[in-house]
């Protein structure tokens, strides 16, 4: 019996074995279609391409993987032929990822497949079938737009169960040409097509469509079409139709219309539904915030630039209040993150019943000072519950802290713990001390929103505005940290060696930096040290210009005429060393030419003498 | 220990075996590309740039006044970057590029019993000028140059018998009588005074290693 089991026991092991690591490696594998992107197993850089790979792989019968193709935003030249069931095919996004060819046959064919979905496309092509469908069933066209004038935009024959849904078709020659009776047509835009669905049978699976300046529309136009009793301008207002933008304006009738079965945006056309282009609006500019009414109750009145953006279909406003009040305040609008509705509308108000005093910073900061060349780095560690400091400075050794409001004072931030004192005076002694604040604060900040929006900087929501934050009533003073008094100081190099410069001329213009002595110095360093002779001057001047410049030094009345007699030097080497060789050229030729007619004028006086003495 | 020294006898002596046939002439002037490492002869000189020792890179040509001896002129540059001194606040501030580039005339002695020798030990000093900036950012620079003296000894491993037919061709196409791998220790010693009132050696020790070529 014991036997029996243990058999048994060890078939099924074997069995589990096998079986086992098929199972667990079975995967969706998605192979990339990008031009800009080395090819390798998963990244190719034509769609046919990908879809070999994908059926090759499949061809494998060991292969339990599962595969899906998408294709990088980018335009796409050719026709392609699908070759597998249940292998999608998408676009990164609709409106970047573009088909396209000069020819007459279909863009995408799918023969006798099933569960394909096609989805992300932008179709544009004057002759072709952007997609053609026979047999097989599941067929899926998905947030595409057709743009073919006259030609057929989709072609579903013979494949049942498909559906063609939140598409947007434009100046196509027929939308949709049909022979399977259960094909659903759901969530799209038709406009300026010739003909809308070209169909032998009857369609009975057609809701949520709208219908613009079509030549011809279907007779049924199905179920919660636009146009219709309320709405019958179906005008879908596109963003810009010359420049391919199939946008939804924010007063479009098919914004937040379409289909309410589907999850994701519902609006009608390719860009609605759960697969639509993430939209993120572009974020909101200039906000400022004025307090109207200090007192309880408290309102702060915000303004903000209207958005360029013209999917928008309003505004939300958040705000916070510091420090967190103990007991709830509300504002009139709402919670934070209350709607602005209406797109013309830029100004909101918010108004608080009652705004609780802060409580006092607790903990006094610690301050350090660090010396840098002209500059002081001043840190000091943080204070809880501080919402700004104020750091008091001035030029004396200490300050009286009964009389903090008589010195200077520059007011940061919470969020700053340390402050760079930057053009100050080497060797001057500065005091400083540092304040923290509590202080009453509402900040705000606004997003644009597509329908509502879903949360900051994603799908339907712009990022945040740069915040703006308003003081309420009168801070209230933490403990004066102790005073922390310093001094800037140049920096020197280390190991500070003594240079080798221009003796005569430092002792004459009195200091080494002196732009006379630059000029020198950099005549040397370019015309006088890159040849023989010019170093041969300097070693020279090295050794005999320390005694004079002794000598100078030691008879101040003689600096005077030696900075006269150095000028002319001083003049060239700065012509030499600043200007460039035209420049140079042009001294050069001007003085020959000087020179020239200098030497004609004598040689003329010269002739007209002799003349005059034979 | 007596095995060591043996073993060192015999990679210093002449190889029969592989003897290169004579040559009509000698080398008369050498060529050397070297890098490494200069350990900076200054107190405190990790504080301020971060590291004991900063790169160091050069060469030297050398004219073989005999076969055992040689005159030359060698040249190498430093460059170290770091933080500067407040000098009454004795505290690192700022940012400082220090660059030296000692110019060396040496004369030196070579250990050479056969042109075919695997292992040439050497050693020599002479004259060092040393060239010296520092560059304090936004403030200016010190230039300068000091004198000084240094002393440098190594040993040099002959490549030619790896490759006896590339040793061949280099002399018969280019006159190119061995090629070297060397390293060597050398000590600069070139004082220059402080502005607070010192001084200080711009040397230091230096661990080098390059390619020697004989012509």
């Amino acid at each position: 019996m014991k036997v029996r089991w243990l058999t048994r026991l060890l078939v099924a092991a074997s069995l589990l074995s096998v079986l086992l690591p098929h199972v667990a490696l079975a995967d969706l594998v998605t192979i990339y279609v990008d031009p800009n992107h080395a090819q390798d197993s998963t990244h190719f850089k034509t769609i046919q391409s990908a879809i070999d790979q994908a059926n090759t792989n499949l061809s494998n019968p060991t292969n339990a993987d599962t595969y899906q193709i998408q294709v990088a935003d980018g335009t796409y030249s050719g026709s392609v032929t699908l070759k597998n069931d249940s292998v999608p095919i998408f676009g990164t996004t609709t409106a970047g990822t573009f088909l396209t060819t000069s020819g007459t046959g279909a863009l995408i064919s799918t023969n006798g497949h099933s569960n394909v979905t096609i989805r992300n496309f932008t179709f544009k092509a004057p002759t072709a079938i952007a997609i053609s469908a026979s047999g097989g069933s599941g067929i899926t066209i998905t947030n595409n737009v057709f743009w073919l004038p006259s030609a057929t935009a989709v072609q579903v024959l013979g494949a049942s169960s498909s559906s063609v849904v939140n598409n947007t078709f434009y100046q196509n020659g027929t939308a949709i040409n049909t022979t399977s009776a259960d094909l659903k047509v759901d969530n799209n835009i038709f406009v300026s097509n010739t003909i809308v669905i070209q169909t032998s049978v009857t369609l009975s699976n057609i809701s949520y469509n709208d219908y613009f300046n079509n030549t011809n529309n279907p007779a049924n136009l199905g179920s919660n079409p636009l146009p219709n009793s309320v709405t019958t301008n179906a005008d879908p207002q596109f963003v810009n139709t010359l420049a391919g933008d199939f946008h939804l304006q924010s007063t479009s009738p098919c914004k937040g219309t379409g289909d309410p079965n589907l999850t994701g945006v519902k609006d009608r056309g390719a860009y609605g539904g759960p697969d639509s282009d993430p939209a993120i609006p572009a974020t909101v500019t200039g906000l400022k915030a004025t307090l109207t009414s200090p007192a309880n109750p408290v309102s702060i009145l915000l303004n903000w630039n209207a958005s360029s953006d013209s999917t928008i279909t309003g505004y939300r406003v958040y705000y916070g209040v510091l420090p967190a009040p103990a007991t709830p305040v509300i504002a009139q609008e709402g919670a934070s993150g209350f709607a602005v509705s209406g797109i013309g509308t830029t100004t909101a108000t918010l108004t608080f019943d009652s705004l609780p005093a802060p409580a006092a910073p607790t903990g006094t900061p610690v301050l350090t000072t660090t010396s840098m060349d002209r500059a002081l780095q001043l840190t000091w560690t943080p204070v809880l519950g501080a919402t700004d400091y104020l750091i008091y400075y001035n030029t004396s050794d200490r300050f009286d802290p009964t009389t903090l409001s008589n010195n200077l004072a520059i007011k940061v931030d919470s969020s700053v713990t340390s402050y760079l004192f930057s053009g100050l005076t080497n060797g001057t002694r500065y005091t400083f001390a540092v304040l923290p604040r509590a202080q009453t604060r509402v900040s705000a900040s606004v997003t644009a929103t597509i329908n509502g929006g879903s949360q900051p900087g994603n799908t339907n929501e712009s990022a945040y505005s740069p915040s703006v934050t308003t003081d309420i009533g009168s801070p209230v003073d933490g403990t004066l940290s102790a005073q922390a008094s310093d001094y800037p100081e140049s920096v020197s190099p280390y190991p500070n060696v003594k240079g080798t410069g221009c003796f005569i001329a430092t002792a004459a213009f009195g200091f080494y930096s002196a732009p006379e002595v630059q000029a020198l110095r950099m005549f040397r360093d370019r015309y006088l040290l890159t040849n023989a002779p010019g170093r041969a001057f300097v070693a020279w001047y090295y050794q005999h210009g320390p005694s004079g410049a002794r000598y100078l030094n030691a008879h101040p009345w003689l600096k005077a005429p030696v900075r006269v007699a150095l000028f002319p030097l001083v003049l060239f080497s700065a012509f030499l060393v600043c200007t460039s060789a035209v420049m140079k050229l042009a001294l050069l030729m001007t003085a020959g030419a000087s020179a020239y007619f200098l030497y004609r004028r004598i040689e003329i006086r010269s002739m007209a003498r002799a003349r005059r003495v034979s | 220990m007596k095995k060591l020294l043996l073993a060192l006898l015999l990679i210093l002596a002449p190889s029969l075996a592989l003897a290169q046939e004579p040559r009509p002439d000698r080398p008369h002037w050498s060529v050397e590309l070297k890098g490494g490492v200069l350990f900076p002869d200054i107190d405190r000189w990790s504080t301020f740039y971060g590291s004991s020792s900063a790169g160091e890179f050069g060469g030297a040509l050398a004219y073989k006044v005999e076969r055992h001896l040689e005159v030359g002129i060698e040249g190498t540059y430093s460059h170290a970057s770091g933080k500067g001194v407040q000098p009454s606040h004795e505290t690192a501030s700022g940012e400082v590029t220090f660059d030296r580039a000692p110019l060396n005339v040496f004369l030196l002695g070579r250990g050479v019993i056969s042109e075919d020798q695997w292992l040439v030990p050497y050693a020599g000093g002479g004259y060092t000028r040393m060239f010296y900036r520092a560059d304090v950012k936004g403030q200016g620079t010190t230039k300068g140059s000091v004198d000084g003296f240094h002393a440098r000894a190594g040993v040099e491993f002959l490549l030619d018998r790896l490759e006896r037919d590339t040793a061949e061709s280099l002399y018969h196409e280019f006159g190119v009588h061995h090629t070297y791998f060397f390293v060597e220790g050398r000590f600069i010693r070139a004082m220059a005074d402080t502005l607070t009132g010192g001084s200080v050696n711009l040397g230091g020790s230096s661990c080098l290693g390059g390619i020697l070529v004989e012509f």
